[in-house]
This record gives structure tokens, sequence and C-alpha cells, in this order.
């Protein structure tokens, strides 16, 4: 069940964005060697299906 | 006859005072960086804008539950997301620093990378000991976004690999522009020392004087 004072925008991005800064902060950091050449792409996705999800409204029956 | 329900009360406007309250302090937060670069205080930006990406999240999935529109928030964590990814994707040093910087390496005293995140690094390598310097010497020189000038002296053996993530790059009087632009231009005779220069966005000049 949704709740409906919930903003589920918000929280999509807040999850992505929590995600995203952790890749990249590890990255800088020299803790994750990662290719973000290949990252950075799938991010860009992830964020704009992010973004879909995050605009679906729950309608009432 | 019956009375009509009362209608419900209308919702109290919800204020986005979490998203206001964050830009604020990340603005005022970026100012104090920038403010902290003019001063020469170097700002570790590399790690700065992943953890205000964090911050923003973190401030987003909190207030998610009272309802609130955090348009503003959402765009800015947008924007910093597709700055780190172009940053990473085309090498921007942003650690390296905001505005002109000139450097002149004398004698042996030379360091092995120079780098600028935003803005004009000069290199001038006229005044080094290249018969003194120990060989074979690997100097790096970058910008992120602007324009890297390396000054070489005529006829000193320096092989050169210059590179441009988007921009052009220049070397003893031939140019290549666009996209992964680079050229290479060997040292005559054996090679003391490989250049190796950067921008990730802009142009990259070596000139011979």
């Amino acid at each position: 069940m949704s709740d409906p004072g919930l903003n589920r925008s918000a929280l999509v991005a807040g999850v992505f964005f929590i995600a995203a800064g952790a890749v990249f902060l590890l990255e800088r950091v020299g803790v994750w060697d990662v290719s973000l050449r290949v990252l950075g792409p799938v991010l860009l996705i992830t964020l704009g299906i992010a973004i879909i999800l995050g605009g679906r409204t729950s309608r009432p029956p | 006859m019956s009375t009509p329900a009362p209608l419900p009360p209308p919702p109290e406007p919800v204020t986005p005072w979490a998203g206001r309250l964050v830009l604020g302090v990340v603005l005022a937060l970026f100012g104090v960086g920038w403010l902290l670069e003019s001063l020469s205080v170097d700002v570790p930006w590399d790690v700065v804008f992943p953890a205000v990406l964090i911050g923003i999240g973190v401030i987003l999935v909190v207030s998610a539950r009272s309802g609130a529109g955090q348009v503003g928030l959402i765009l800015a964590g947008i924007v910093l997301t597709v700055l780190l990814v172009l940053g990473t994707a085309i090498d921007i040093p942003f650690g390296g620093g905001v505005g002109d910087r000139r450097v002149h390496p004398m004698g042996v005293r030379v360091e092995r990378e120079y780098e600028r995140g935003i803005g004009t690094l000069t290199l001038d390598l006229t005044d080094l000991d290249l018969d003194a310097i120990e060989v074979p010497l690997h100097l790096r020189a970058r910008v992120g976004i602007g324009e890297l000038v390396v000054i070489v002296p005529e006829g000193a053996a320096v092989r050169v690999e210059a590179h441009a993530g988007l921009g052009s790059v220049r070397v003893d009087g031939t140019e290549e522009a666009g996209i992964d632009a680079e050229l290479s231009v060997p040292a005559p005779g054996a090679a003391r020392v490989r250049l190796e220069a950067s921008v990730g966005i802009g142009e990259v000049r070596i000139e011979r004087v």
C-alpha cells in the first residue's frame, strides 16, 4: 500500500544520489579502482530510469 | 433534510524548507571553497563534490515522507552527478584549483606533475637544466577545463604527448582538434624528458622558444 504523503521522486532521487556519491567518493580517494568510463554512462541511464519511475504516481481506484 | 458533511480543511502548504536550507548551505560552502582557492588554499574538491552529492541524497530521503517538493535539490543533484561523470570520463582534475597559474621550474627542481582544475596553466621549462636532471624524466601537466601552455626550449630532448578530451592540441605548428584530439612529437635525438600534456576540455599548446 502506498503512502500518500510520500514523495517518491525525492526518495528515488535521494537513494540514487547517495549511491552515486559513494561510488565517486570511493573512486576519488582510491579505495575502489573502478572504470568510471563504463560506470558513468550506466549512472546516467540509471538516473534516467529513476526519474521515470519517480515520476509515476499511484492513482486511486 | 440532512446537512452536507463539512469539507475537510485544505492541506497546509508544505514548505520545502529542507531543500532550501541545503541548497543555501551548499552554495555558501562552494563560495567559501572558491574564496579559499582565491587565497591560495587548496580545497579537496575531489572529495567535496561526492560528499555534497551524498548530503543531497540523505536530505531527499529524509524529507521524502513529508511529501515536500524538492525540485531544486533534485536538479542540483542531477547537475552535480553529470559534472562528476564528465569529470571522470574526460579526466578533469577537480582538485587542481581554479584560475590562472604559471609555473617556472629552475635548474633540477621540478615536480613530476602539475595540474589545474579550471583555468590556464603555463609551464615554462626554459630554465630547467636538462643536462643535470635525473633521466628519463616523466612530466605530467593537466588542466580540466581551460588552456595548457608548455614552453619548451628549442632543440631540447623533450618528447611531447599532447591530448585534449574535447578541444584542440597544437605542437610545432601542427594542430588536431575535436574529441580525443592527440599529437605525439618525438624528441630530437634520445629523449631526456617525456612530457604528457592533457586537457579535459580546452586547448593544449606546446611552444618551442
